[in-house]
């Protein structure tokens, strides 16, 4: 990243290159607004589901970026490719991916279920009360769907982009980063849809 | 980065997802908590969060990796000098920043107006100026806000030796969420105010 020339040509060249996919990515994020907007409407009464939101939309960030960015090393350095097809490096890196959403998902609902039960007792709030079971249920099925999605999603883009010739590093990020909110919302609507129709939350009135 | 392997990927990578997970709570609990009680001010505040924290997250990691990529060339030196260089980078973000909230902006108001009829939302029509406003003003102190922190936290994580393309883009994704969600809420507490909503 060699810096030539005036400062105005530095502003200029870093707005050039970050511009359009900034602007593909507002457009992608409004329609995953508009499903936590539905989300809301929903299940306006659930007490502390909401904090489950941003960790969630996290793990994308966190576990599918890195595994793009190790692919796309990982194609560079020819351990990967699409005609080797799901080697050794590759499950490596699949299976590091999921063990890593398993454990988050799994911190990640603890640690919401405490918050929720502490601001419960300090500003008590009537709603449904979602307990250790749903947190849990929720976040590990909302992780693991939406990982699958974007796991295959990642590793088909990365290796299609190599195969024809492509920069993975360039591509496969910007793609999984602005379809990850999509289906990480439109999951964790599924799976709170399944987990309340099994296990109802109690209801607290205040 | 030669060999992949479960153990090792798992090992690089816990440390970094523990101290996000407490970021990423606290975010939650505001978006809980505060967030939602708003949309009694403005209805449609949810629909632009997911956009709001991610333009502000994707920016300050993009300040980050400039800057940690500046660092490896020599061009900055291990005090952030010359300041020039570092001013023009954020210069140059902020500038992103604020087209990209503005695009935003635009975005929110269109959907205002072609849902409002539908979902029986009155808004009155003087206050579209105040909102543009609004979601660009706090876009751009929360990505500045967020970039500052990342610049700081790069500085600290190269002077200790460490590698901050691994540390830098986690934390500035998460700062940037909570960061995101407190600008936001006071965005719309000071315009429901102004407009004398509250």
């Amino acid at each position: 990243m060699a810096v030539n020339g005036s400062s105005p040509k530095l502003i200029w060249r870093v707005y050039r290159e970050a511009m359009p996919v900034l602007l593909f990515t507002v457009l992608a994020e409004l329609f995953a607004g508009t499903l936590l907007l539905s989300l809301d409407v929903a299940y306006a009464s659930l007490i502390g589901l909401f904090i489950l939101i941003p960790g969630l939309m996290q793990l994308r960030g966190n576990i599918s970026t890195s595994l793009a960015q190790r692919l796309g090393s990982g194609t560079h350095l020819g351990t990967v490719s699409w005609e080797q097809g799901l080697n050794k490096p590759l499950r490596a890196n699949i299976k590091a991916a999921f063990y890593l959403v398993i454990i988050m998902s799994f911190c990640l609902a603890i640690g919401a279920w405490l918050v929720s039960q502490l601001i419960q007792i300090l500003a008590p709030r009537s709603g449904y009360l979602l307990n250790l079971h749903h947190f849990l249920i929720i976040a590990l099925i909302t992780a693991l769907l939406a990982s699958t999605v974007q796991v295959t999603i990642t590793v088909t883009v990365a290796l299609i982009a190599h195969a024809r010739g492509l920069d993975p590093d360039n591509i496969t990020i910007p793609i999984v980063a602005a379809i990850g909110d999509i289906i990480t919302i439109a999951c964790l609507l599924l799976a709170i849809t399944l987990t309340l129709s099994i296990f109802p939350p109690p209801l607290i009135q205040i | 980065m030669t060999e992949h392997t479960v153990r090792k990927i798992l090992i690089e990578s816990l440390p970094v997802l523990a101290i996000v997970l407490v970021f990423a709570l606290a975010a939650g609990q505001f978006l809980d908590g505060t967030l939602k009680g708003l949309k009694l001010i403005f209805p449609l505040v949810l629909l632009m969060v997911p956009a709001f924290i991610d333009i502000t997250g994707d920016l300050a990691g993009v300040v980050g990796a400039r800057v940690t990529s500046h660092l490896y060339t020599g061009e900055l030196d291990q005090g952030f000098r010359p300041y020039r260089l570092l001013i023009t980078n954020l210069l140059a973000i902020l500038l992103v920043s604020a087209s990209a909230y503005a695009f935003l902006g635009a975005c929110v108001i269109a959907i205002i107006i072609w849902l409002s009829p539908i979902i029986g939302l009155i808004f009155p029509p003087t206050g579209f100026p105040l909102i543009f406003l609004a979601i660009c003003g706090a876009g751009v102190l929360a990505t500045a806000c967020t970039s500052l922190i990342g610049l700081i936290s790069a500085r600290v994580v190269y002077r200790s030796g460490r590698d901050p393309d691994s540390i830098i883009p986690p934390l500035t994704t998460t700062v940037g969420d909570l960061l995101g969600i407190v600008f936001i809420a006071l965005a719309i507490i000071n315009t429901g105010r102004i407009l004398g909503l509250i």
